[in-house]
């Protein structure tokens, strides 16, 4: 009966010690996870919230990686996949195009001697729980027409929603 | 002597117990406080660099190109020229790079007294700023900061987009890059087509 008594005792104890230590663990697990860092600001809102700007995601940055080699390799067919059918394209001279009217604007550009160094590229997004990223890809391009050769440096901003460009924004800056 | 043993095995185990689930703990702290980099994506080619993606930049580096832009707005150019750095390179979108900040401070100087005196205005509007950053381990932000550009002049109105792209170390812009997107503005003559149309 003594033996029985230590026994539990000892039993109760341990089973004690290890539920203190256990509510831990416990706790630990049900820590919230921080949302990652977010910084910069934005007055693009379609809800009247205030949105910082996160890191993207290396799934978004492939999709211009993949257009410029299909773009590269004048892949026009290529190039029509990875566009959403109501997209908008808006060149740096102000020209603003439809798919249909920016595949002619490409596949007709082509013919001229232009060339582009893919310089870097990133994704950030205002909202990671939405769809919807905004790529902002460098390039360095050279064109000539006739006897001139005209160098810029672009910024081209795509904004991705599922794997498809949906809005294509250019700004550049000449190269002296 | 009994007693002993007993108060022995009950410490000796009450100790085992609370060891192996002390383990446990520790390695949950360890896999919620990984001290892993931030996550980084994209890429880089620029000379130097070209195995390193981005990462998201700092709030203080975007608070320097917000300051600057108040500033500017103010034309505080006492204030714009402490956030320049003495050997920053600034190159408009015309290609155009100023010799030194002095330079470019005189020459917005220059601008904005030629507008006042023409009767016109330059007015801008942020919508984007964030930061971005190759190597956090060490200095040097690129700062994107977008803006919609209003010129006004005898009733005419431009309008145009502007991405600026700032690298900035310890608070000072290091090269200011100004990229530029037109608009075309829309003809009377077409907005009232399109009225009738509707």
């Amino acid at each position: 009966m003594k033996k029985l008594k230590l026994i539990f005792t000892i039993a109760i104890l341990a089973a004690f010690v290890y539920s203190c230590n256990n509510s831990a663990v416990q706790r630990m697990m049900e820590e919230p996870v921080e949302p990652e860092r977010s910084v910069g600001f934005t007055n693009w809102s379609d809800d009247g919230a205030e949105y910082k700007f996160h890191l993207g995601t290396d799934e978004a940055v492939q999709v211009v990686r993949d257009l410029d080699e299909v773009w590269t390799n004048h892949d026009w067919e290529g190039v029509r996949g990875m566009l959403a059918d109501t997209a908008k394209f808006y060149w740096r001279n102000g020209n603003v195009q439809s798919v249909d009217e920016f595949m002619t604007q490409i596949s007709t550009d082509s013919t001229l001697l232009v060339n582009w160094k893919f310089n870097g590229a990133f994704s950030v997004d205002l909202d990671p729980t939405r769809g919807g990223e905004h790529v902002h890809a460098n390039f360095s391009v050279s064109t000539q027409t006739d006897s001139t050769t005209v160098k810029r440096d672009l910024i081209e901003r795509y904004y991705i929603i599922d794997g498809k460009v949906v809005t294509w924004h250019q700004f550049s800056i000449d190269v002296k | 002597m009994k007693n002993f043993k007993s108060i022995l095995a009950i410490v000796t185990l009450s100790a085992i117990s609370y060891s192996c689930n002390n383990s446990a703990v520790q390695r949950m702290s360890e896999k919620i406080n990984p001290e892993e980099p931030e996550r980084a994506v994209g890429m880089s080619d620029w000379a130097g660099v070209e195995d390193m993606k981005w990462h998201i930049g700092t709030q203080e580096a975007v608070d320097v190109a917000k300051n600057m832009d108040s500033a500017w707005k103010a034309r505080d150019y006492e204030t714009m020229r402490t956030y320049i750095s003495d050997t920053a390179k600034i190159t408009s979108s015309n290609g155009f790079t100023f010799n030194s900040p002095d330079e470019f401070i005189t020459s917005r100087k220059k601008q904005d007294s030629r507008r006042d005196s023409l009767g016109a205005t330059f007015d801008w509007k942020f919508i984007n700023l964030f930061s971005v950053d190759l190597d956090p381990t060490t200095g040097g932000e690129h700062i994107h900061a977008d803006y919609f550009g209003m010129y006004k002049q005898d009733g005419k109105e431009d309008n145009f987009r502007i991405m600026n792209r700032y690298y900035i170390i310890d608070g000072k812009i290091m090269v200011w890059n100004s990229y530029f997107q037109d608009i075309i503005e829309e003809t009377p003559e077409k907005e009232t087509e399109e009225e009738t149309e509707e």
